[in-house]
């Protein structure tokens, strides 16, 4: 059982941890671990694992077959609709309500959350890529922005730590821009992806197909292992998924120091100037608007990129009237996400003796092959992209449903395997980190808690879209390439947020006057105080990044740890 | 006893697991039990019984059971009806109306009327109207085609009983020879 901390009694922990989404369940499972008493808040309800109400429900279980209604998308998702499928039935109750959790928008931002806990860990998308000094070196390299203070070798033990514990998926491959992990036995490709991968060998010198590198698991663990469900957004009853719900938070609690709070909205961290740190969190309760005050020798702030940077500019005091740690006026810069919607696929010929079973939940993934050296390198863009994608074939209802015939004639073969195989893939492109892309408070507008609402203000530049034209080459070019017919193009455009990769505002460097987060993700002028979410980032990689997360965590409540057992903290 | 247990429970005591055809011939039988009653929500019933005879000439009844024995009608007015926009929704009645006058103009009767040759004299003209139809509207014919399929193969009885349905898999195999597959998956 966890107990609900209670106003006035109970207020003081060695330490609290600011949500529960992915990297706040890891705040929280080492930190117990290692003895701490830990409170671990959170905006929104409890979700414990196995709290997954559409688990099991098939299309037909589901009103409208598991459609939302326009009308409901209008009035309560407005903008958490903008990623495709996020509030269908069976996944809506993961997302906010806009109109409870507005923001305010200068250019098109999709502030894509769900306020509950566990965070966006139950709905994320699973797949673990580890950086490499390809990407902690680019910024130096190319001087953009400010260099990361960390390296490869720094993180790499991390890496290993939190990805045994994770479980993932995956083929170790040899890269040395994207380093093999710790994996469990990769999930099989199937013929078409087989097929599309060796062609690829074949024809490019320099790119390659590999197995998706996904935080299922393909073996038991302690957890279940991975039913082949593709169920995963709705939360896996087996646990066959790496989520704070189903791995880290009952391990917390299993050390018998974790207080969890639901319904918590962190107001702001509480600055003490006698002793130069940080004192405790003022929360407000979600749902009854009382006031209270956390008192912790140590604080996460693992609210979201979005939620931490917005707590921080919230805690202002007259030694940081521009919020916490913001000496420098860093703050909410340098925003970045993923772009990406731009897709392609095709049929794969010479496949019709198979079929499949099993719904797998990740596909193949090819790793970035632009500007990785001196032969990639790129005239018109700097950094690149990665691929995702999948193959899988079809049924005959759905192949027949545009053809102008109807009847018994064509009736029984609706029920048959149909057509042929197709494979498709997507890009995600790597964003520079530029001043002006940003998120501030709006002066005018506040929440139902009286919290100044986030505005924001962020595009993509040049670099990003000389990008996406050569995705747009590419991508059609390399499934021709394969053999592969019928070729459709899908070019959308991608809007900041809509990735919901969203990183930086409150990054990590070397020197206070340039960033917000040491080498070891604390304020630099509040020790105490740590943010190890997607606030943090320097850069932005092209690779999905809440494993770097995991591992940034893990590591800086290491830190934490041995700072306070030698009085540091 | 209920219809679905009574078949299950016939296949285990023949102690063989039915392909998915012969299990819904099977349950075809009961035409009178699975046949649904529906109240439209948003058609009015003249309108619902139109478009309850045309999907079933879209999808008929064979060894498998015809589009309104599975709730095909109702699924369709609730799609139309909650997810449409007014001026399509206007225009897909306004396609239904057209259908009975033509009926009457030839055959003198109202569509749920009329005998299966004559309602597909129909249907094949619906079917020429899409050929010949411009890219900017879907034709009703495809309209109507699409809403049926999504409605059959979405429904439980095709879903668990004539579709392969195995709603936890628990391995992947990607590359099942085709003759080991006797229906494609519902899931």
């Amino acid at each position: 059982m966890f107990d609900i901390a209670q106003n006035n009694k109970s207020n003081t922990f060695d330490a609290v941890v600011i949500g529960s989404g992915i990297s706040g369940g890891w705040a929280a499972k080492e930190l117990t671990q290692n003895g701490l008493k830990t409170l671990l808040l959170d905006r929104g309800r409890m979700v414990r694992h196995g709290d997954y109400p559409t688990a099991n429900l098939d299309p037909w279980d589901m009103e409208h077959r598991g459609k939302t209604p326009p009308e409901e998308i209008k009035r309560d998702y407005p903008k958490q609709s903008r990623f495709p499928g996020n509030v269908r039935q069976e996944t809506k109750h993961w997302f906010v309500k806009d109109p409870e959790h507005p923001y305010l928008e200068d250019r098109r931002f999709d502030w894509i959350r769900g306020n509950h806990v566990g965070g966006r860990s139950i709905t994320w998308g699973r797949q673990c890529y580890r950086w490499s000094d390809l990407d902690f070196e680019a910024n130096i390299r190319e001087g953009v922005a400010i260099d990361w203070p960390i390296r490869y070798k720094d993180i790499k033990p991390w890496y290993d730590y939190v990805e045994s514990y994770v479980g993932i998926s995956g083929r170790r491959e040899g890269l040395h821009h994207l380093p093999d992990g710790e994996f469990l036995k990769p999930m099989d490709l199937n013929v078409a992806e087989l097929q599309f991968r060796d062609r690829i060998h074949q024809i490019y010198d320099d790119r390659m197909v590999t197995n998706a590198r996904i935080a299922n698991l393909s073996e038991p663990k302690d957890r279940g292992a991975c039913q082949y469900r593709n169920r995963c957004k709705r939360g896996c009853p087996y646990g066959g998924y790496f989520s704070s719900v189903s791995s880290t938070i009952p391990d917390a609690e299993r050390t018998g120091k974790l207080t969890i709070r639901p319904h918590s909205i962190a107001h702001s961290v509480i600055y003490d100037p006698n002793t130069g740190k940080a004192s405790g969190v003022r929360v407000i309760d979600a749902e009854t608007k009382e006031e209270m005050v956390f008192n912790a020798r140590i604080i996460f702030v693992n609210a979201s990129t979005l939620g931490s940077t917005q707590i921080l500019m919230n805690s202002t005091s007259t030694s940081f009237p521009e919020g916490m740690g913001n000496t420098n006026g860093v703050l909410g810069k340098y925003l970045m996400d993923h772009h990406f919607l731009i897709s392609g696929s095709g049929e794969v010929d010479g496949l019709e003796d198979y079929y499949y079973k099993g719904r797998r939940p990740g596909g193949t993934y090819m790793p970035r092959f632009r500007n990785i050296d001196a032969e990639s390198g790129m005239k018109n863009f700097t950094r690149g992209y990665g691929l995702q994608g999948g193959g899988g074939r079809g049924t005959g209802w759905k192949q027949n449903i545009a053809e102008l015939n109807y009847g018994k004639k064509s009736k029984e073969d609706l029920f048959k395997p149909g057509g042929p195989w197709r494979y498709g893939m997507i890009a995600f492109g790597e964003c520079l980190p530029y001043e002006d892309n940003r998120v501030y408070q709006d002066p005018n507008a506040v929440d139902q808690w009286g919290i100044p609402l986030l505005r924001f203000d962020a595009g993509w530049k040049e670099n990003e879209l000389e990008m996406r034209k050569d995705m747009r080459i590419q991508i059609p070019e390399m499934l021709e390439n394969a053999g592969l017919k019928n070729i459709q193009f899908n070019d959308q455009m991608s809007y900041p947020g809509q990735g919901i990769h969203e990183m930086g505002t409150a990054r990590m460097g070397r020197n206070p006057k340039t960033s917000i987060l040491n080498k070891w993700n604390q304020i630099h002028d509040v020790p105490n105080v740590f943010v190890t979410d997607g606030a943090c980032m320097t850069s932005a990689g092209c690779q999905n990044p809440s494993i770097t997360y995991m591992a940034l965590t893990a590591r800086a409540c290491d830190h934490a740890i041995s700072e306070l057992n030698r009085q540091n903290l | 006893m209920d219809r679905r247990k009574a078949i299950k429970h016939t296949t285990l005591l023949l102690g063989t697991a039915l392909s998915g055809g012969t299990m819904a011939g099977l349950m075809a039988g009961c035409k009178a039990e699975i046949k649904l009653g529906w109240e439209p929500s948003f058609f009015n019933s003249k309108e619902a019984q139109t478009l309850e005879s045309l999907v079933d000439t879209i999808l008929p009844k064979t060894e498998t059971p015809a589009a309104s024995e599975v709730g095909v009608p109702a699924y369709i007015d609730d799609i139309i009806g909650h997810f449409w926009k007014a001026e399509d929704q206007k225009q897909f009645q306004n396609d239904l109306t057209k259908v009975n006058k033509r009926a009457h103009n030839l055959f003198g009767a109202p569509y749920a009327e009329l005998s299966t040759a004559e309602q597909n004299k129909i249907m094949d003209h619906l079917v020429e109207k899409a050929r010949s139809a411009g890219t900017e509207n879907q034709p009703f014919f495809l309209q109507l085609k699409e809403l049926t399929y999504s409605g059959y193969f979405t429904s439980e009885f095709i879903g668990e009983e004539v579709l392969a349905y195995d709603p936890v898999p628990g391995t992947y195999i990607g590359d099942l020879p085709i003759e080991d597959v006797d229906q494609a998956w519902s899931l």
